[in-house]
């Protein structure tokens, strides 16, 4: 019987195509009578596409990805639902433990303490009073002050050829911002109005602007987009930049590439 | 491939009491065969594995007169060797790949981010909880948090992974369902 790291391992080479055709033809024999390692495969098959999506994966196993298991439109949906979902669980972060995972209640160190000394407990109480007044008083100056703004971190794009790797801004994002706003360079200010789309290595939409207006920073003309930064995972982008006109006939003013190194 | 032969409502129900007298077992079998023929053509890498499975199953049913009486065994092999045969003619045919859409616009994206919202809202307080705290984190902090959270539930960590692959399931089947209300 095989360890169960042994059948992961199984299963992910039959997912990504590289076991041998004996291997594989043993496998698919077993597959059509055992519900388990159907189950199993399933599952697998989502692990693989979550990695894919966070540049966990090899580079040998993300280009047989790429070249053969994502080959099917039904795959393509599955990464399409992963990224959304992923997106969606971290622009919903939950804090702590989940309700229902709560261990059971078991008598604490200081119950037993206090048992069996009520004149130290009568002592802790009185010095727990006065921590809550003290506690009260803090709160309240705090709540006083103005809120903390978002944390806006700018970076500064040029329009490049994505080929080049000298040319693309690459950066990690550290854990205390909440927004990315990249600053798009403008040659010219042309056009009353600009829209602009981030795209992912793939070409899909991380997030779009319309309506944007040309600035000026640091005597520079730019177009600044604000993005998430929970929406950017390590990976390649690009923003794309269009000049909307007054007829609406969009024109491209080209495509910013840049890279997230990691949070 | 033989196109030209179509499933009949009566070829279908002999095949289905082939593989069971039982019609609610049998159709439970025809389901189980059919997902996993599509996920073999899948993993061998074919463009279109939904359409060989059917071409497989077809073929079976068409072969149903000839071999019902005499086949003995499990017919999902019967139909293992048949999706081999018509593995090797799709093989022949050099199949080209189709063109599968890679890009999805930002509207499509946001769409499809509503609709999973709804469908969160629609779980139980109690899956809610264990999917968004399941697919949390990243890389090392992940293997960290799942062993975690596998311990506060009193389960093996494999157990928690598949609890939680099947809300995925019955999330992403929601956000299909969604999506085509929504194109409607």
């Amino acid at each position: 019987m095989k360890s169960q790291f042994e059948s992961n391992e199984e299963i992910r080479r039959f997912l990504l195509g590289t076991l041998s055709p004996e291997e594989a033809a043993e496998f698919e024999e077993r597959l059509l009578g055992d519900s388990e390692l159907y189950e199993e495969l399933s599952v697998a098959e989502d692990e693989l596409i979550d990695q894919f999506l966070s540049g966990e994966m090899p580079a040998f196993e993300r280009e047989r990805m790429e070249t053969h298991f994502l080959r099917t439109p039904e795959r393509m949906k599955q990464l399409s639902f992963a990224r959304t979902l992923r997106n969606y669980v971290s622009a919903n972060k939950l804090e702590g433990p989940a309700r229902e995972l709560k261990p059971e209640k078991k008598p604490s160190f200081w119950s037993t303490i206090f048992s069996k000394n009520p004149g130290l407990a009568y002592s802790l109480a009185v010095a727990l009073l006065l921590v809550l007044v003290g506690g009260v008083w803090f709160t309240g100056r705090l709540l006083n002050r103005p809120t903390q703004p978002q944390t806006v971190w700018a970076i500064e794009l040029t329009p490049g050829l994505q080929r080049d790797d000298a040319e693309i801004k690459s950066f990690s994002i550290p854990a205390t911002v909440d927004t990315i706003r990249l600053e798009l360079d403008l040659a010219e200010d042309q056009y009353p109005a600009y829209q602009a789309e981030v795209q992912d290595i793939e070409g899909r939409s991380v997030t779009s602007s319309k309506n944007l207006k040309a600035q000026t920073a640091n005597a520079r003309s730019i177009v600044a987009v604000d993005v998430k930064a929970a929406l950017l995972e390590h990976g390649d982008y690009r923003a794309k930049l269009s000049g909307v006109p007054a007829n609406g006939n969009l024109a491209n003013l080209g495509s910013y590439p840049f890279k997230v190194l990691g949070k | 491939m033989n196109k030209d032969w179509i499933l009949t409502q009566e070829s279908f129900e002999a095949l289905l009491t082939w593989l069971d007298p039982n019609r609610e077992v049998a159709g439970r079998k025809y389901e189980e065969i059919r997902l996993r023929l599509i996920k073999i053509f899948a993993c061998r890498g074919c463009y279109e594995p939904e359409d060989l499975t059917d071409e497989t199953i077809n073929r079976v049913t068409n072969k149903l007169r000839e071999i019902g009486a005499t086949f003995t065994g499990e017919p999902a092999r019967y139909f293992y060797g048949v999706a081999n045969k018509v593995h090797l003619e799709y093989l022949r045919r050099k199949p080209t790949p189709p063109s599968i859409v890679a890009t999805e616009s930002s509207e499509e994206a946001e769409r499809q981010y509503q609709c999973l919202d709804r469908c969160v809202s629609k779980l139980t307080p109690e899956n809610r909880e264990l999917v968004m705290h399941y697919y949390q984190e990243d890389k090392r902090a992940k293997i960290e948090h799942r062993k975690h959270l596998a311990d506060r539930l009193g389960i093996a960590v494999n157990a928690l992974r598949i609890r939680a692959h099947r809300i995925r399931l019955s999330l992403q089947d929601c956000v299909q369902e969604c999506l085509k209300e929504a194109a409607a």
